[in-house]
């Protein structure tokens, strides 16, 4: 199976979010502002956006490797959140305070990586990235953390850190989503609400409040 | 176009003010309370915006509105990650975030030098910097127990707020192991006063305290500054220093929206943290004749160590890390200079998913299963001393920042001694993780705070300060904040910070007056 079966010139459908947590999400123990964050978060990247950050070969290409860095089938079945266009939306927003200073700028650091990787691909497989078997996917990234042979425009070392980037940027979107916090019964969001702040009576291990979700 | 354009502001750009204080963090914030109530003209220049606490958000991705944003490059063998909890911005500065964790400095820890032979020793001693500490804490609100094991004379304003999982772990496995444990000293209210509200155990004191329960400088120092005059004035980048004939400052330059303005001044008092005071200082070339500013950057050694208990423990909820040991300030088996504190972690789903994606290095279908553990994770992290060396520095990098200073280049790498000392907390910590009953332990070498810098002595050809904050260089030219700790020390930095804020500005005002 290669990454391309999922057609990725159109991504798979993202994930609902439960009906409890929507309920939770509309209730007294959430802020208006935090509602407002995050049922935008549920809205489907705007393509143009990301198609002036990333080119369709890139884009495509990191959907591919997303897909095995952090693999949704799990969690969201034949759904999945689209972490590679949200990464592209976020490097074409200026960055996040900071980066490692043997890396270029976020955003070029991955146009080269995927180069890096494409290149490795290539050699290593006869064959682009996008079009590798999962398995010789995974077998091409799990040379990255002992030091990826290279003779593209990232060294080891590089790819090394942009790996932690990449696979940081990638929790972060997916633990951030709405449907994910739903799946995993988190109640983080829950704080109060604007007029209470009610915050969490029931503390402590195995402790739960009656109206936090479950997984 | 005057100042007065500038939201906030009651001083036009012509007048002389007494003070300008740069940043409204630990550091700029007490002493811009005390200046202004002698009645002192006062203005505090904050680059970032001014923030609305109720509508503060948990939303992780979103609350990164008071991190630094513009980029800092991180390099060094250990290199630190900033944007999030090592950095801040807005009226009230990292404050707003911090964990509101209180432990006082350890006296050792001040003379680390005479007792090693290692490191070095502070210009002060606990007992001088001890009257300001306990002013500190009297002012913003403390919690804590009765009777605290490491110091039972020290006095809270409040219990400790509600133990959550993590809490109850470590307190277990301390037990287990006959290390002593308990609540923790927390900047917190857990009674409601007539100005604010208690703590309700919401668990988002990173992402913002939205009820004023938690002890910023927003909701204290700064408050009564403003009541007394004082002329805040958010969203306002200092990036010049201008100095008369005698080498003495007479005024700034700030940028705001896009517009530079120049306030005169009698005084400067730079507030900015270890990163941004050095980088304006290196850009204006001026306090350095010691060639120490931005020397001797140090991070506390913050390794953590996470497992998974069979009970459900969400570590959203609760204060964050209220169980505390001070066991491990000079454990009896150490092969290091100085200790370091352990502490329970409660922790947001997104920050500790960027932990287990960088430091357990996980991928594939292990990452996505493990971060389905959440609900039932708890971790312990420690704050360890942190040698100062020479070669770990902030320097300007080559690359344009805001308003033409450049980006600062911050180069930190772990010695021996950290490397020691991470190592003997590791194996402390999972060893109180696996008494407690936890499975599926890892853990992970972290960096966190920044500090030095400016270091502050006696010596001006290896000091930047004196022992009270002031340029050996630039005589109305002041610092307060984390820059000038001469060491890490093993507590958390906020105390200290505020407290030296205090004994700077009683300096200030006396030599005012004498």
């Amino acid at each position: 199976m290669t990454c391309r079966s999922g057609s990725p010139a159109k991504p798979p459908e993202e994930p609902e979010v439960s009906e409890a947590f929507l309920a939770l999400l509309d209730s007294d123990h959430v802020s208006a502002r935090t509602r407002t964050i995050m049922r935008q978060r549920m809205a489907t990247p705007d393509v143009v956006a990301v198609g002036h950050v990333l080119s369709p070969v890139l884009l495509e290409q990191l959907r591919c490797v997303v897909s095995r860095v952090l693999p949704q089938e799990r969690v969201f079945g034949t759904a999945a959140i689209d972490l590679a266009a949200r990464i592209a939306l976020r490097l074409g927003s200026g960055g996040d305070g900071w980066r490692f200073a043997i890396l270029p700028p976020d955003k070029r650091a991955y146009e080269l990586a995927l180069e890096t990787l494409d290149g490795a691909a290539r050699r290593q497989h006869g064959n682009a990235l996008e079009t590798l078997p999962n398995d010789a996917l995974d077998a091409l990234l799990a040379q990255i953390v002992p030091g990826l042979p290279s003779d593209g425009p990232l060294n080891a070392d590089q790819m090394r850190a942009w790996f932690s980037d990449l696979r940081a940027d990638a929790v972060q979107i997916f633990m951030s989503y709405p449907a994910t916090q739903a799946a995993f019964g988190i109640s983080a969001i829950a704080t109060g609400g604007d007029d209470i702040i009610q915050g969490f009576s029931r503390i402590g291990t195995d402790q739960r409040d009656a109206w936090e979700p479950q997984a | 176009m005057g100042a007065a354009s500038v939201k906030g502001a009651r001083y036009e750009d012509d007048d002389i003010v007494d003070a300008v204080v740069v940043g409204t963090g630990a550091g700029g914030a007490p002493v811009l309370a005390q200046l202004a109530r002698a009645g002192l003209k006062v203005v505090a220049l904050e680059a970032g915006p001014r923030f609305d606490s109720r509508q503060f958000t948990p939303d992780e991705i979103i609350a990164s509105e008071f991190y630094w944003q513009e980029e800092r490059l991180s390099g060094g063998h250990t290199p630190q990650a900033f944007g999030g909890n090592n950095s801040g911005t807005g009226v009230g500065g990292s404050m707003l975030h911090y964990g509101a964790f209180l432990p006082r400095i350890d006296a050792r820890d001040f003379q680390l030098f005479s007792e090693t032979g290692r490191g070095i020793d502070w210009p002060i001693s606990r007992e001088t910097l001890l009257p300001y500490m306990m002013q500190v804490e009297r002012e913003i609100g403390t919690s804590g127990p009765d009777s605290y094991i490491w110091e039972p004379e020290r006095r809270f304003s409040s219990p400790p707020p509600p133990r959550n999982a993590a809490c109850e772990a470590m307190l277990r496995g301390c037990e287990a192991l006959g290390i002593r444990a308990s609540d923790g000293p927390a900047g917190l209210l857990t009674r409601a006063t007539a100005e604010r509200e208690a703590c309700v155990s919401c668990g988002a004191c990173h992402q913002g305290c939205r009820n004023g329960a938690k002890s910023g400088v927003d909701n204290t120092f700064l408050r009564r500054a403003e009541a007394d005059g004082a002329d805040i004035r958010p969203g306002c980048f200092v990036h010049g220093i201008e100095t008369d004939a005698h080498g003495h400052v007479c005024a700034v330059v700030y940028r705001h929206d896009g517009v530079d303005y120049r306030q005169k001044c009698r005084l400067l008092v730079l507030a900015a943290g270890a990163v941004e005071t050095a980088r304006l200082l290196l850009h204006t070339g001026l306090a350095n004749s010691s060639e120490q500013v931005g020397r001797n950057y140090m991070a506390h050694p913050s390794p953590q160590v996470w497992g998974t208990l069979p009970g459900e423990t969400r570590p959203n909820k609760g204060y964050p890390s209220l169980a505390i040991t001070e066991d491990m300030i000079r454990p009896a088996d150490a092969r290091f200079a100085g200790g370091y504190l352990i502490q329970s972690l409660g922790m947001m789903p997104v920050t500790w998913g960027t932990l287990v994606a960088r430091g357990r290095g996980l991928w594939g279908q292990a990452l996505t299963e493990y971060l389905g553990h959440y609900n039932h994770v708890v971790g312990l992290g420690a704050h360890g001393e942190c040698l100062p060396h020479s070669d770990n520095r902030v320097v300007l990098s080559d690359e344009p920042g805001m308003a033409g200073v450049p980006k600062p280049l911050i180069t930190f790498s772990h010695g021996p001694n950290e490397d020691a000392l991470c190592a003997h907390a590791i194996a402390t910590m999972t060893a109180i993780l696996e008494a407690a009953g936890a499975t599926d332990i890892w853990s992970v070498s972290r960096d966190a705070h920044m500090i030095g810098t400016c270091r502050m002595g006696d010596d001006p050809d290896h000091a930047v300060v004196d022992p009270f904050g002031r340029s050996f260089d630039v005589g109305n030219l002041w610092i307060c904040d984390h820059s000038i700790f001469p060491s890490a020390t093993s507590a958390n930095p906020a105390l200290a910070i505020m407290a030296l804020g205090l004994r700077m500005a009683e300096h200030m005002l006396a030599m005012a007056t004498a």
